[in-house]
């Protein structure tokens, strides 16, 4: 437990970092450094378009699972990392 | 009409009707006299009349006029009989006659004794017909009667003519000849329109006119009068009633052919809470929006927001112990894992780039746009500038800084691990090393960290076991640690206990690979260590533990007197003369030939099978020798250096360096070929790296980077694949410079290290 907080901790560390959200597949929020308003805002809209990009990837063939969606915008990057039970999301300015 | 005629089953509704009269007349038409004949027999016997036996008592089996068996089959699962009274054999008559509670009792038609059912109609029929109807029919049945007192039918009260059969019969089948009765009329109610020809079209029309004319009279008439009176209309009253509100859920689910893939895939009861997990999600949203919807049409969805309430109670009970399920679960972690290298890596992308020698990209949304141009003008002149050092990244990382880092070496299957040694002895006192593998993928954390009871001084990885590092240490001790494994485990052997374990710090740990012994493939690799005990020794892994076998002893070279060799045992005496060997390296094709370093300037090379003698000295340096290295390219060539200020160029059998640089009054304290290019090579001092680059110049060093003020160097490493320099100093950093406008072996191919020696004046003489 204590190894899974301070790699989270490292990873909120880094430059660039904004927030890291972790919640189940059914959208409850586990953690979040973000505020709860944006945090519940976030989840209600990267879970169907992680729906989505599961069932394209199981579409096409039926053995492959979906493990991370990158999401490059012009102001910043998330980064969701996608699983059976749960999923994560986390936000970084690049500072290219 | 037809004998084969099958006999049909009357039903009960049937028997109902022709029960009660109704309205409307009851007709009964002639009837038509349809003749079936059918066989049935009581099997108690074998009876020779039916085809074959049935074992149980009540078959009955239904045979027609040709002999056929035309036994009507059971509708539906028959109905054990209650034992009540059967001890005697069932005779026809119970069957016909036996119309009470029994049979209607059963909500099902069918029975064993369908026939029956059959046979229980038609005789009720044949009952009411003998009672109600006085007419002359012709039947030919001839049921077989015996003493039995059958039930009153319950739907007639007539008493049944009954013939007694001889007693014989119940062994025989019988006759029974079916006739069709006349058709029953049950309600006639005659029209009152009839056409103008019919008969008594005249008679009605006159009394039509005649009742038209009543009515015309009967407004002056005196024997009509009108009175209208008042009737009470109750008032009416409204009533209201309330009820629940019916709710509605929509549930909806999309069959794909990747969710039918799952379902096959998982085991049972997973896939079942697995559906009901998702179903839940689906009725949990849907019951939100309505919970939503149901506050503005006010207190008909209260229920609902009710059990939505609660259904929310129940899921952040569930939500926690999901949590920590979730949170400790390996793959949550190696999502951790890779999402802090995504992170990193976008952080350093772009020396990560120049690392690997891949064009930097440039932010097309970055607001700098001056320096992009620069680099263009610069990209012309790019073949007159000196070749540079540009520092990209530093390998730092809170546990490690301060720490002054004694060896570097990478991984010999994935040469994107780096192992980082961390020792310092120079307080007196040594203090507990540590070893960090780095990945080039996180340059922020390193991915191992174990930490040694002393200082590590050198380190070194297997290639046959490519997980495998050995790790030397200042306390003598040599260790193996399995880089897979993140904790404790991870050491796999460790020297401390080994009874022939060094004495003297270990300078040196490499693994090698023995002489091909057998046709196989994979030849052993053995880990030999030198250390300043003067002992050369080869360890291995025993099912006893870790041990070591003395490859040699280094003995101090009296020229006076010859002391005795051998692989005696020295204890920890420094009086005695044996050398310290600071370095060991072996022969990359010949194994069995190694140079090895010693403390006062010696370089003796020596073979794995001659223990007591070495082939050949080497005599140059005055000042103990820090590192030999033998170069990959050229395998006759080695490289060493020493603290007496010179590295030195050696060939195989020449008793002299071919070549020796000097550059500064410093001592070198390591050097290392450039795995990329045959001429380059990096030698460090104590405040200063420098690059040499044999092809552009032999007496200067290409490229110099002096370190910064109050940090010494202690370790360097070139790249493969990359030209890059690592540079590990005391402050527990290890720097990453890109080698830049390096033109080494690119452009003049033609130059050879053979070649330039040959240019060198002859060669130097002491």
């Amino acid at each position: 437990m204590s190894e899974v907080e301070e790699i989270m901790k490292r990873i909120l560390s880094h430059k660039g970092v904004e927030g890291v959200i972790i919640a189940n597949t059914e959208g409850i929020i586990l953690r979040s450094t973000l505020e709860d308003q944006s945090t519940v805002h976030h989840v209600a809209l990267v879970q169907p378009l992680l729906m989505k990009a599961k069932k394209i990837v199981q579409d096409m063939d039926p053995e492959d699972e979906l493990t991370y969606v990158r999401l490059r915008t012009e102001k910043n990057e998330e980064i969701i990392a996608a699983d059976k039970d749960y999923f994560m999301i986390s936000i970084q300015t690049p500072s290219l | 009409m037809e004998k084969e005629m099958t006999p049909t089953l009357l039903s009960n509704s049937f028997n109902g009707t022709t029960n009660s009269s109704g309205s409307g007349e009851f007709k009964v038409s002639r009837r038509s006299n349809q003749k079936i004949k059918f066989a049935a027999s009581l099997n108690h016997n074998n009876s020779d009349k039916s085809s074959n036996s049935v074992p149980h008592k009540k078959a009955i089996k239904v045979l027609d006029a040709q002999r056929r068996d035309v036994t009507p089959l059971a509708l539906g699962p028959t109905r054990l009989e209650e034992p009540q009274s059967k001890k005697k054999p069932l005779s026809l008559d119970d069957l016909f006659f036996n119309t009470g509670a029994n049979i209607f009792k059963s909500s099902s038609v069918a029975d064993v004794a369908s026939s029956r059912l059959f046979c229980s109609s038609f005789s009720s029929m044949s009952t009411m017909e003998s009672g109600l109807l006085s007419r002359s029919c012709k039947t030919e049945d001839s049921f077989p009667l015996q003493d039995v007192t059958p039930p009153p039918p319950a739907h007639s009260a007539v008493p049944l003519e009954r013939k007694c059969l001889p007693e014989e019969n119940p062994d025989q089948g019988f006759d029974v000849t079916l006739t069709e009765t006349d058709t029953f009329s049950l309600l006639d109610i005659s029209p009152t329109i009839i056409s103008e020809d019919a008969e008594g079209a005249e008679a009605v029309k006159q009394r039509n006119i005649h009742y038209a004319e009543f009515c015309k009279s009967r407004m002056a008439n005196d024997n009509y009068s009108e009175r209208s009176t008042q009737a009470f209309v109750g008032e009416p009253k409204t009533k209201h009633v309330q009820t629940n509100k019916n709710s509605s859920v929509n549930k909806s689910t999309t069959a794909t052919s990747w969710d039918m893939y799952d379902s096959l895939c998982k085991p049972v009861d997973a896939g079942e809470t697995q559906e009901a997990d998702q179903e839940d999600y689906f009725v949990s949203t849907k019951k939100e929006k309505d919970k939503a919807e149901g506050s503005l049409s006010g207190d008909t969805g209260s229920t609902l927001s009710f059990v939505v309430e609660m259904e929310t109670c129940v899921d952040s009970l569930t939500a926690e112990s999901d949590q920590d399920k979730i949170v400790l679960s390996e793959s949550f972690q190696n999502s951790l894992l890779v999402m802090e290298r995504v992170v990193v890596l976008n952080i350093f992308q772009p020396m990560l780039a120049a690392f690997r020698g891949l064009p930097v990209l440039k932010d097309p949304y970055s607001t700098e746009k001056k320096p992009a141009a620069m680099e263009q003008s610069t990209e012309d002149k790019d073949w007159f500038l000196t070749p540079t050092l540009e520092r990209l990244w530093a390998f730092a990382c809170p546990l490690s800084i301060g720490r002054n880092i004694t060896s570097m070496t990478w991984n010999k299957r994935n040469p994107d691990i780096l192992a980082v040694g961390y020792g310092d002895w120079s307080s007196g006192s040594p203090k507990p090393g540590l070893v960090c593998c780095w990945s080039l993928k996180n340059l922020m954390w390193s991915e191992r960290i174990f930490p040694c009871h002393s200082s590590v001084t050198c380190l070194d990885f297997s290639a046959n076991n490519p997980g495998q590092l050995a790790v030397g240490m200042y306390d003598g001790s040599v260790a193996i640690y399995n880089i897979q494994a993140k904790n404790q485990v991870a050491c796999i052997a460790n020297s401390r206990d080994t009874s022939k374990r060094h004495q003297q710090p270990v300078w040196q740990v490499i693994w090698t690979k023995q002489q091909l012994q057998l046709s196989g493939e994979e030849r052993d690799e053995v880990l030999v260590s030198v250390s300043g005990d003067g002992r050369i020794t080869k360890w291995l892994m025993l099912s006893d533990g870790f041990n070591c076998i003395d490859l040699m002893v280094v003995k101090r070279i009296q020229d006076r007197k010859e002391k005795p060799k051998g692989n005696q045992e020295k204890i920890e005496n420094v009086l005695l003369p044996v050398t310290p060997v600071l370095c060991v390296d072996f022969h990359p094709t010949d194994a069995g030939i190694y140079v090895i370093g010693t403390w006062d300037g010696r370089m003796h090379k020596c073979s794995f099978s001659n223990s007591a003698h070495f082939l050949d000295t080497y005599n140059k340096h005055f000042s103990p020798v820090t590192q030999v290295e033998w170069s990959r390219f050229y395998p006759d060539v080695f490289l060493s250096c020493s603290a007496d200020w010179t590295i030195q160029l050696w060939q195989l059998d020449t008793m002299t360096p071919k070549m020796s640089f000097t550059s500064v009054q410093s001592p070198v304290d390591s050097i290392k070929w450039s795995p990329n290019c045959s001429m380059v090579f990096a030698a460090v001092y104590r405040q200063r790296m420098e690059v040499w680059d044999l092809s552009s110049s032999i007496l200067l060093p290409t490229a110099v980077h002096h370190a910064e003020p109050g940090v010494t160097l202690g370790s360097v490493l070139l790249a493969k694949g990359s030209d890059c320099v690592l540079v590990g100093d005391s402050g527990g950093r290890v720097t990453v410079y890109k080698l830049k406008n390096f033109r080494a072996g690119k452009q003049k191919q033609v130059n050879n290290l053979d070649d330039i020696m040959q240019a060198v004046p002859g060669s130097l003489n002491d």
